[in-house]
């Protein structure tokens, strides 16, 4: 049985009338890079926000290492939101030192992970100097002053330039590696599937799917088909339970299979209609045909 | 506790703008208390010309009057402490810090302790500023200088005064935490202040009005002390010593702040 870090429990949060987190529950077990995916606006940020306690939720509940909520548990977790949070008029120094003693543990690594995110020559400038890279390799260094069990990651790519998106994506997997558990929220469906082991894919509050990645991939096959009469084809396939959805792209017609189904498994069928394919490809799987598949369905 | 401090600390003591508001509020209390003396005795120099009985040039620094004198004046300044308290609150707010904060592992009532604590030790610090400049004024103003004059019991105007910097400032404090933005939080304080005193004059019986917010942060120290001759035949009662009425009304004041503050933070997504 492996080990519970994070359980959230039909958590909900409206504000006002909108439904911005709608009965939410989930599972992230400890060594799990946990992506938490959807569109803008689907609730990936209060989530993290009410796991945080920084909004309270309107209902529903969520346990940290198996114990119900508490400032203690958090210091165990280093997070990296959307905008990396400092005093403006702190060097960098400085604030690692607040945030060392909020956080109960010594500053001694405060150089050496300035210099780990190449902001040691800036070590005692203003934060408000920073560009937003930098700040966003500060929030970086930050996350890890107190060595945490837990990482927490909103669009931690955001802004970033292709080296920094590439040293950040390092930075995951290096701390995956060390046996640290992640939770990434990200809109970003490429991220997801390039660094996470799990995904949960919202959208308007609600979960839509949750597993790990590599069962969604395995669960879609994707096949673009043609045929000489491309509008029989179409016909043909028009309710068929073989597939779950079509879509015509010029000459091409992109099948989403349904479960258990083969590339084979269509042709033939087509072919006792007396329909002969001119065209099979079995498209790779990436993480946003599917996604881009259930946001459909859930229409 | 000794934690909480030190965040604060690290938060504050490297704020070049608190340091700049500080030593503007240290120099127009030294201004304002060298200047009221000098013009006083100006009007009674004038006032000495045509009376039939010369005036004598008084100073207001005398031990042991000065402690009451000090403090009282003093208390017209307190806004300016009170400006750097909703700066360095609201700061939390527009900087999203407290939010951090909180993320980071401190939990809401850490937050509001830690920013009492803070007050505290400002009320302190200006408690003892205002000590230190009463030390020196009345060593200067006065010819013998007694040590039980020094040290009398109107040193407790000084304890009088740090309560009313005290729980004024918790009441900056919750303005500030209220409204979130500084300028919004300076000017309702000063409304506030105008509204209060614009109700008491048209309504209020004079036994009601120690009861208010603000009269309550002000009365402790409500009187100066001048050494004025009897006027027909009536000597000016004087307030002699800090009412523990008073103090205690002013304390309950902060107590209920402290707790609305407290309620809020719990309340509020951040």
């Amino acid at each position: 049985m492996p080990e519970t870090i994070l359980s959230i429990c039909n958590l909900t949060k409206n504000y006002g009338r909108i439904r911005a987190v709608n009965d939410l529950s989930l599972d992230v077990n400890k060594g799990e890079v946990y992506g938490i995916l959807g569109p803008n606006g689907s609730g990936k940020t209060t989530t993290l926000s009410m796991i945080l306690d920084v909004v309270n939720p309107t209902s529903g509940t969520f346990t940290w290492f198996g114990q119900p909520p508490s400032h203690h548990q958090r210091k165990r977790i280093g997070s990296i939101l959307e905008q990396p949070l400092f005093y403006p008029y702190l060097s960098p120094l400085q604030n690692l030192k607040v945030l060392s003693l909020i956080k109960e543990v010594p500053d001694t690594p405060s150089e050496e992970l300035l210099k780990m995110v190449g902001l040691y020559e800036r070590r005692r400038s203003k934060f408000s100097t920073f560009s937003y890279g930098m700040r966003q390799r500060m929030a970086l260094a930050a996350s890890l002053l107190s060595n945490p069990d837990v990482l927490i990651l909103d669009e931690p790519t955001n802004g970033l330039d292709p080296q920094g998106i590439a040293e950040v994506r390092d930075l995951i997997r290096m701390t995956a590696s060390r046996g640290v558990t992640i939770i990434l929220a990200s809109h970003l469906l490429d991220e997801v599937q390039k660094t996470c082991t799990h995904v949960c894919v919202l959208d308007k509050g609600k979960r839509l799917f949750a597993g790990s990645v590599q069962e969604v991939l395995q669960e879609t096959v994707l096949v673009e088909i043609a045929a000489h009469d491309m509008a029989t084809l179409q016909h043909a396939l028009v309710g068929s339970p073989m597939i779950r959805s079509m879509e015509l792209k010029q000459d091409l017609l992109l099948v989403n299979l349904a479960e258990n189904i083969s590339g084979s498994d269509l042709n033939a069928a087509l072919y006792r209609q007396g329909i002969v394919l001119s065209h099979l490809v079995q498209r790779k799987k990436t993480l946003e045909n599917y996604f881009l598949e259930l946001l459909k369905s859930s229409e | 506790m000794i934690r909480l401090i030190r965040i604060e600390l690290k938060k504050i003591l490297p704020y070049r703008a608190f340091w700049l508001l500080a030593g503007f509020y240290a120099l127009s209390l030294t201004f304002t208390l060298i200047v009221s003396q000098v013009i006083i005795n100006k009007i009674l120099l004038e006032a000495g010309k045509s009376a039939p009985i010369p005036l004598l040039k008084i100073s207001l620094y005398q031990f042991p009057r000065v402690w009451n004198n000090l403090t009282y004046m003093a208390g017209f300044l307190t806004l300016f402490l009170a400006i750097i308290v909703i700066f360095f609150v609201c700061n939390e707010f527009s900087n999203k810090t407290l939010r951090q904060n909180i993320i980071n592992g401190l939990s809401r009532k850490e937050f509001i302790l830690s920013k009492l604590y803070f007050i505290l030790i400002f009320s302190l610090a200006a408690t003892l500023l205002i000590f230190l400049i009463g030390l020196i004024l009345g060593l200067i103003h006065s010819n013998d200088v007694d040590i039980g004059e020094i040290f009398s019991s109107r040193l407790q105007f000084i304890l009088g005064y740090f309560i009313e910097v005290f729980t004024y400032l918790v009441f900056a404090f919750f303005i500030a935490f209220l409204l979130k933005k500084a300028g919004l939080a300076v000017i309702t304080l000063l409304f506030y202040t105008m509204i209060e005193q614009i109700i008491i004059w048209w309504k209020i019986p004079s036994e009601y009005v120690k009861f208010f917010p603000m009269k309550a942060f002000g009365r402790l120290v409500h009187f100066p002390r001048i050494p004025l001759p009897e006027i027909n035949g009536q000597s000016i009662r004087f307030q002699d010593y800090v009412s523990i009425l008073d103090s205690a009304i002013a304390l309950l004041y902060a107590g209920i702040f402290v707790l609305l503050i407290y309620l809020l933070i719990r309340k509020r997504d951040l």
